[in-house]
């Protein structure tokens, strides 16, 4: 009996937290989506499965078995954080020293330590120093580094108080995503938290990127920055809420509609949120055909959506050669930041317009894509902990997520309408809603709203122009956060 | 076993409430837009210009005496197959035909 009440113990069900199942049962019912529903098949099966396998506490078996932190995520390291202010309460006019020390009270070495800390509104930073590391005052990251066992590190910020606040900067420490050392999810993982898997994603995806659409209709490309403002209006929002500027910048990007570029973002800037947001994207982009035809409606009149455009002009091989290598000079001269995504999105769509490395680009569009679209969604998935997961935070994300969409969605098609002031040759407004980049779902969603109108209306190859065009857009606004947020 | 605190993910923060500067944040967004819209409408006007660019290239270096043996001998290959289907099929129909014909007139 003994033995058995033992065994108990070493069971998951012994540690199953109320957390634990809900993630278990979400990973089940994304599982369920995507098999019954169709929805994002490709990605929501390995972030299901992820999330069921992440999910399962293995407490208490033998090491040389079985990995009892291999397939779960631990809690964060050891450290402690402590603000104080001197003075505590300070006068309007006053200079104020806030000090924040970070302690590693663990038995190992801390690496990579960092600690955000934003003053207070009303408050001026004048000066700082750091006992190691550096700060940046726009962000409020103050990048640590290494701590040793039983160290600590201080930071003191000199600031003027322009006018007294209520707020305070309470000090915490945000859970962490981390899996032990050597791992096979410490592995898989690495891909994701070093950013390695997302722009592999944007290689195959710009070897099976068609441009045509848009070479032969530019001015469709604006559709595809307007839908931009998605984004950066839900980035405004989420820091409104009260979210730090990176996480404000890895939530606005659900509204670029592009999952990888989402993940790619999310793991730069908030680590700690990728899950959510990853979730968040993928499960937007499935509900494309839900959120977006009632948005496009309420923002068209009959009229407008039975505009008819002129078929695409034939492309030629050269111009469909010469974009990807000009496309990428123009924007990542720009736009730096972009460079790791465009860059190789326009590298994968050269090896298929080339025409000489055919082989190459059939590698990047199957094979490869599919290798990493699977170890991509498997980790994020497993990346999904109950107590990282289910808290306010994440419904908040959600929320802002559904509401960038939304945004997104309304921002491409208002802005058709305008361009239709100007223009002699019409553009139907619902093409504007192609602009999200969810790569094919919005053109088809387009499509088929513009066919419930006049069903011989055949909008899809126009639809594909700002969608791909929103893709590149999508991927300059993560760039645009990326290198102002960090 | 030895724990390492994820260099990566190892983030500690301060609470957000009330700290975020909103006037930054409005910066960075119209900011960030201008520059979306910015690379677009170069990425536009460049796509609008190309094909005149090429057409002036045209006389100079015609497209159809480009180098591209690979391309050119797939799509050899690709008409060959394409020609090699068309012929089988006529071959296929007239041969049905005569067939056909002749069960017809058989007693």
């Amino acid at each position: 009996m003994g033995i058995f009440s033992e065994f108990l113990q070493t069971t998951g069900f012994a540690s199953m937290t109320l957390g634990n199942l809900i993630m278990i049962v979400i990973g089940v019912i994304f599982i369920s989506l995507a098999i019954i529903k169709d929805y994002e098949p490709l990605l929501l099966v390995p972030i299901g499965m992820g999330a069921v396998v992440g999910n399962i506490p293995i407490p208490g078996m033998p090491m040389s078995v079985y990995d009892t932190e291999s397939w779960s995520i631990v809690e964060p390291a050891d450290l402690s954080l402590s603000q104080t202010a001197s003075p505590p309460d300070p006068e309007a006019g006053q200079n104020v020293t806030y000090t924040i020390a970070v302690r590693n009270d663990g038995k190992d070495l801390a690496t990579g330590v960092s600690v955000m800390d934003q003053l207070p509104q009303g408050v001026t930073l004048q000066g700082f120093t750091a006992s190691q590391g550096a700060f940046d005052g726009l962000t409020g990251i103050w990048t640590v580094g290494e701590l040793s066992a039983g160290d600590d590190a201080v930071l003191s910020l000199e600031s003027l108080v322009n006018e007294p606040s209520d707020d305070v900067t309470v000090v915490k420490l945000v859970p962490g995503i981390r899996f032990t050392p050597g791992s096979v999810l410490s592995y898989l993982y690495a891909g994701v938290s070093l950013g390695i898997y997302p722009p592999l994603i944007f290689l195959g995806i710009g070897a099976m990127t068609d441009f045509s659409t848009m070479l032969s209709n530019s001015k469709l490309v604006l559709l595809g920055a307007a839908a931009q403002v998605g984004v950066f209006l839900t980035f405004f929002g989420a820091i409104y809420l009260g979210f730090t500027f990176p996480e404000a910048g890895a939530i606005g990007i659900i509204g670029g509609a592009d999952g990888p570029t989402a993940i790619f973002l999310a793991s730069q800037l908030a680590p700690h949120l990728l899950g959510a947001i990853a979730i968040a994207a993928y499960s937007y982009m499935a509900l494309v055909p839900v959120i977006q035809p009632p948005i496009m409606r309420l923002l068209t009149t009959k009229e407008e959506r039975l505009i008819r455009m002129s078929p695409p002009r034939k492309v030629s091989k050269r111009e469909k050669m010469i974009f990807p290598v000009a496309a990428f000079l123009i924007s990542t001269l720009i736009a730096p930041g972009a460079v790791v995504l465009l860059g190789m999105l326009f590298f994968g769509n050269l090896l298929k317009e080339s025409l000489v490395t055919e082989r190459l680009a059939a590698t990047a569009r199957t094979a490869m894509i599919d290798i990493v679209t699977i170890l991509l969604g498997f980790s994020v998935g497993a990346s999904t902990k109950a107590d990282t997961f289910l808290t306010p935070q994440s419904l908040q994300i959600f929320g802002l997520g559904a509401l960038s969409f939304a945004i997104a969605t309304a921002g491409g098609v208002l802005f058709a309408k305008l361009m239709n002031l100007f223009l002699t040759e019409k553009i139907n407004p619902l093409v504007g809603a192609a602009g999200v980049s969810a790569v094919p779902d919005s053109a088809r969603v387009v499509q088929m709203v513009g066919q419930q109108e006049d069903p011989h209306n055949f909008l899809l190859m126009h639809a594909m122009a700002p969608n791909v065009a929103g893709v590149v857009g999508s991927a300059i606004a993560a760039g645009v956060l990326w290198s102002v947020l960090t | 076993m030895t724990e390492i605190f994820n260099p990566f993910l190892a983030q500690a923060t301060a609470p957000v409430e009330g700290s975020a500067d909103l006037a930054t944040g409005a910066t960075i967004a119209v900011v960030g837009l201008l520059i979306v819209f910015m690379v677009l409408i170069f990425l536009s006007l460049f796509i609008a210009s190309l094909p005149k660019v090429l057409a002036l290239l045209e006389r100079v270096l015609p497209e159809s005496e480009e180098h591209h043996p690979i391309a050119h001998e797939e799509q050899d290959e690709d008409a060959e197959l394409e020609l090699l289907a068309a012929i089988g099929f006529v071959l296929h129909t007239e041969f049905q035909k005569q067939v056909s014909s002749g069960s017809k007139g058989a007693p």
